[in-house]
């Protein structure tokens, strides 16, 4: 796709209602109407905003627990996903899922994911049925730098390779593994990268909080995949500007000082966007306000979602057990 | 009455596929080996030459990324059979099978089914010692979401592997590995055995036996002792273990008053006590004796053969076990 | 490991036993060989050992209570064991019985000694779906308990017994209704608290019956019973009342008298009496020459040591090949014959000391199983309480019974002349299903001749 005006201005709405909705259910959490584990994407939208713009409707993605970003830039409702967060009956999975479970299986976003690479079998297998639909539908598979330590990387990237299935591994480096920092828990002599090279994927390392970088380099794995050439890895590296999760605050968990956080806020991607489009004039600073005026409607329109759907009632308990 | 004709285990299971791979074009077989070489056991024998290598796929040995795939394609659109051939390895995709499989439907709210069907083999008794020879049934039958599927004959093995391709939540689908040459009466044409049904393999007055998989021919031998001393045996086959048929196994008890349960997992924290305790809580009152269990040693299964054969309830120990129920006068 | 102690079976046709006296009490430690409790059974009262070391548990069968063969009476348990696969307490009984001993190192709470029926589910059910009392059903199950088919026989036990299952038998509910008795406020005192016609009878007899409430009917053809308390036989008393009416009825008698003289027989106790009791210490009585007697004889007659028996299909015969002689010996409670065995093959002293021995034990009441059994002809001798001669039931199933009268002087004619000898009724009592007229009066006529010429023993 082109990098048009209105390209541009989708991936910042995208990326800007990403950043919106993370802050507004991390203030919902302290209240305590979002209830559960949150794991805020705050720092990332880039990624997800990049890779999904590159994708139809109908193709696949795999999430993480780190899961919103993912949804709400494949089209995902932020009111819906929203109600699920607070556990309300008219959240996307009726309160069952809550964050590290939302689904949208109408847009292809088979799930965020609990486990820590419980998305790679899944996106491979979708990538497969797709082959075998003869479908033309490519998978993204999402994942964290911690998750491509998990064996099970291993073995997809295999069976993509040698089956030439239609997925696009997205390694989404923000620098940590919880509280354990990437270069400590993870071989960097070389990139991660190198382990889908070992199998002779493509590979590329971008600029993670570069939306157009991501871009570009989605919008080229998803052609190869499209038309039959096999599977690629994307390597985008970016930051992880909030805790893992919203009671990692602070800095007791030590894995980071506030020095290197402040550095890296300078870099946000959100803002550093909106810079770039002012800079080169892509859009107008009103043309941005209106964007963003318009994610804080949407949102108000979430919150008010949340507000009118019922806690759902314990007769619902035993439902979707079973199909 | 529709023309019947004696075939294995493994035949009937072979047809199973192949008639759901004819019927449906979204049902496809993964699995290590079930392709080009046959299967290990031959009973995917033959599919790979008539469905080709795209519904007959040949896998590197990595259980949890094809277990992972074979859900991803349940997601979307495929029905998908994965075959791990020893439920030992199952182990190696746990993660899979339950963290995902299993809870997808549940936590996406009912979005996301996942119409899987996971073949894998159970059973101690070829020498194969302590990894090749696990019954992990009840670890997936513990875990809400899952089907459970135990065929003790060639009938109830093709009626229900065809039931459970076209369910759409996933099964696990346990072939007893000894059981494989089991003969017998099959239909010709199309027919399903519903999930969730027990069937009574023997009608007895005096002791239910309630018998798994391969349990089944050794209750239904120890029954015939037991006719010679006068002691009337019904045997239970709950066939489904989940969801069980709790019905048909209550309604033998409440009958005879009496119950062995015999499974070929290990006795401690499993089958036998799940269906024992069910009995214990729902038929109390019917009870004429204490509900007792008999299942594989609480030990790693040795390889030496005399050893295996110890550690597996056999014909023996439910003859004197069924022996103890009943006092002096009856 | 827990032991039971179960009613055993003790003769051919034992088919149940009554526990007449617990010799232990609950929580007693007992080794193994002492006698724990005393049980009677239709024939013996016998004690019953404990078969291992260890403590006595709790009492599953009262005294005065019957069990059938193989029923648990109670455990021995060992030291710190509770009772085995207990299921939870039934009925507690009104007045526990004694706690246990506190050394005895029983875990089990106190309550557990206290009286317990230790049913199955399915037993309890059945039960109380028939309206039995499970404390009077004898367990046989595995560990002791009481299952459905001890429940099914206690009913059906009932059932034959009474003939019916109902609490109120059709003679009570017949004369309740003819007598105006209000059936609720009668006190049943049969099995299982059954109303009973002579309950109706005391129940109507306490009262003053209203005219206008009784429908106009005949009087009652049997008179109101007076008002003493009914009691019921027990025990032997009982088993001897109802084999003595079966006996009866279903033995076709014949009787057979001869006075013989009895001046031989006489002269012959009085002459081997002073040898004998030298030798055995035992007074020699007419009693034991009888039996001699009558073995010596049966010898030659066996067509008379023969008992009854169903062949297929109808009334058979064995002949026996031992003569065996039973001497009926009258106790405080009743009626017992011990057996002289081999009769034929004893000295006279030999039978005399046996006689003694027996007549002994029977009336310690310590009588075995084979001192009663295997009894081919007996023996009954009244002449002690001054009865001239009476008519015996036989012993079945025996084919004869010789019932002997008193010794007396009696005015007899010999030669034309009426002389006093001592005299001697003896009075046959045969089974004509096995014996005819002639058979048992040639027995008889044998019996006589050696009686009055007892040199005829040497023969």
């Amino acid at each position: 796709m082109e990098l048009d005006k209105p390209l541009l201005r989708e991936m910042y709405y995208r990326m800007r209602r990403i950043r919106r909705f993370e802050e507004t259910a991390e203030e919902l959490y302290k209240r305590g109407t979002v209830v559960g584990l949150l794991h805020p994407y705050i720092g990332e939208e880039a990624v997800a905003a990049g890779v999904c713009l590159a994708l139809r409707d109908d193709d696949y993605i795999t999430s993480t627990h780190r899961g919103h970003g993912h949804l709400l830039a494949k089209g995902g409702d932020a009111r819906r996903l929203l109600a699920e967060l607070c556990g309300r009956l008219d959240g996307y999975c009726h309160g069952k899922g809550g964050s590290m479970h939302a689904a949208d299986l109408s847009l292809g976003i088979l799930g965020a994911n609990g486990v820590v690479g419980g998305g790679f079998g899944i996106a491979t297998g979708a990538a497969l049925s797709a082959k075998m639909r003869r479908s033309g539908q490519v998978a993204v598979c999402f994942f964290g730098d911690g998750a491509a330590n998990q064996g099970v990387f291993m073995e997809v990237l295999n069976m993509a390779a040698i089956w030439k299935l239609p997925v696009i591994y997205v390694c989404e480096n923000n620098g940590f593994g919880q509280y354990t920092r990437y270069e400590e828990a993870t071989v960097t002599d070389r990139p991660i990268g190198a382990r889908a090279a070992a199998f002779g994927l493509p590979t590329a390392q971008v600029d993670g909080n570069d939306v157009i970088a991501v871009y570009q380099a989605a919008v080229q794995a998803v052609e190869r995949a499209r038309s039959g050439q096999g599977p690629s890895f994307i390597e985008a590296r970016t930051y992880r500007l909030h805790g893992h999760h919203m009671g990692d605050v602070g800095f007791a968990r030590r894995y980071r000082t506030k020095e290197e956080l402040e550095e890296h806020m300078k870099q946000e991607p959100v803002g550093r966007f909106r810079r770039w489009l002012l800079e080169h004039q892509v859009l107008s600073e009103a043309e941005i306000q209106e964007v963003e005026a318009r994610v804080e409607a949407e949102l108000q329109e979430a919150i008010e979602f949340v507000n009118h759907s019922p806690i759902p009632d314990v007769s619902t308990i035993m439902e979707h057990v079973y199909a | 009455m529709p023309e019947m004709r004696e075939i294995t285990i493994v035949e009937a299971l072979r047809e199973a596929l192949a008639e759901e791979m004819s019927r449906d074009p979204t049902v496809f077989l993964m699995g290590e080996d079930i392709g080009r070489a046959n299967g290990v056991f031959n009973v995917t024998a033959g599919l790979q030459d008539e469905f080709g290598k795209e519904r007959v796929i040949d896998t590197p040995i990595s259980e949890a990324g094809f277990t992972g795939m074979g859900i991803g394609a349940a997601l979307t659109g495929m029905r998908p059979v994965v075959e791990i051939l020893f439920c030992d390895f199952m182990t190696l995709a746990m993660d899979q099978i339950v963290n995902q499989a299993a809870k997808l439907y549940y936590m996406t709210g009912g979005q996301a089914k996942v119409p899987l069907v996971i073949r894998t083999l159970m059973g101690a008794g070829r020498g194969a010692a302590a990894q090749h020879s696990q019954s992990l049934h009840v670890w997936v039958a513990h875990i809400p979401g899952l089907k459970v599927v135990m065929p003790s004959t060639p009938y109830d093995a093709k009626g229900l592997l065809k039931s459970a391709i076209r369910d759409d939540n996933p099964v696990i689908f346990f072939e007893d590995k000894m059981s494989y040459q089991v003969k017998g009466p099959v239909p010709v044409g199309e027919y399903t055995i519903p999930l969730g049904v027990a069937d009574v393999k023997r009608v007895g007055t005096d002791v239910t036996f309630v018998a798994t998989s391969s349990m089944v021919q050794v209750a239904l031998a120890a029954a015939e002792a037991l006719e010679q001393e006068g002691i009337s045996a019904e045997v239970v086959d709950p066939r489904t273990l989940k969801p069980l048929d709790k019905a048909t196994i209550l309604e033998s008890v409440k009958k005879t008053g009496r119950a062995v349960v015999i499974d070929e997992g290990h006795l401690s924290y499993g089958v036998t006590a799940e269906i024992a305790a069910i009995i214990a809580d729902e038929a109390f009152d019917y009870l004429d004796a204490p509900v007792k269990r008999l299942g594989a040693m609480d030990v790693p299964v040795p390889m030496a053969p005399v050893l295996e054969q110890a550690t597996v309830p056999n014909v023996d120990q439910l003859v004197a076990t069924t022996r103890g129920l009943f006092g002096r006068r009856y | 490991m827990a032991t039971e102690i179960y009613m055993p079976q003790l003769g051919l046709t034992m088919t149940e036993g009554t526990v007449t006296r617990w010799l232990k009490r609950t929580g007693d430690a007992v080794k193994q060989g002492e006698p724990v409790v005393e049980i009677e059974t239709d024939k013996v009262t016998t004690e019953i050992e404990a078969p291992t070391d260890g403590v006595l548990g709790p009492i599953l069968v009262e005294e005065g209570k019957t069990a059938p063969i193989g029923g648990v009476l109670t455990y021995v348990l060992a030291t710190g064991e509770s009772m085995p696969e207990a299921p939870q307490a039934g009925r507690v009984a009104a007045t526990p019985t004694a706690p246990p001993t506190p050394s005895a190192a029983q875990p089990s709470a106190p309550s557990e000694v206290r009286e317990r029926i230790v049913a199955t589910p399915r037993a309890r059910r059945k039960a109380h779906e028939l309206g039995i009392d499970l404390s009077q059903v004898p367990a046989s199950g595995p560990g002791g308990r009481i299952v459905e088919a001890d429940v099914r026989w206690f009913a059906d036990q009932r059932a034959a017994q009474v003939q019916e299952l109902p609490r109120i038998s059709p003679v009570a509910r017949r004369l309740a209704a003819e007598l105006g008795v209000d059936l609720s406020t009668v006190q049943g005192t049969g099995e299982g608290g059954r109303i009973r016609r002579e309950d109706v009878e005391r129940a109507a007899a306490a009262r003053q019956v209203a005219a206008a409430a009784v429908p106009p009917t005949p009087p009652p053809a049997t008179p109101v019973a007076p008002a003493g308390a009914v009691e019921a036989l027990t025990g032997v008393r009982r088993i001897v009342a109802e084999r003595m009416a079966r006996n009866f009825t279903t033995t076709p008698h014949f009787y057979l008298t001869a006075e013989v003289d009895a001046s031989a027989l006489t002269r012959m106790r009085d002459g081997l009496l002073p040898r004998i009791e030298a030798s055995t210490g035992i007074r020699l009585t007419i009693t034991d020459i009888l039996v001699k007697v009558c073995a010596h004889a049966l010898r030659e007659h066996p067509e008379i040591n023969v008992a009854y028996a169903e062949a297929s299909g109808g009334p058979g015969l064995v002949r026996q090949a031992e003569v065996n002689v039973g001497v009926a010996v009258a106790l405080e409670d009743g009626l017992v014959v011990p057996v002289i065995r081999q009769a034929d093959r004893l000295s006279l002293a030999e039978i005399t000391a046996r006689r003694a021995e027996l007549v002994e034990r029977a009336r310690a009441g310590k009588l075995s199983l084979a001192d009663l059994e295997g009894g081919t002809f007996t023996l009954t001798n009244l002449g002690m309480f001054g009865v001239d001669q009476f008519q015996a039931i036989i012993n079945a199933p025996q084919a004869a019974i010789l019932a002997v009268g008193r010794v007396r002087e009696r005015p007899v004619a010999v030669s034309g002349a009426v002389v006093i000898r001592p005299t001697l009724y003896l009075t046959l009592s045969l089974d004509h299903r096995l014996v005819d007229g002639a058979q048992g009066a040639r027995f008889l006529e044998r019996l006589a001749q050696l009686i009055e010429e007892p040199y005829l023993l040497l023969d």
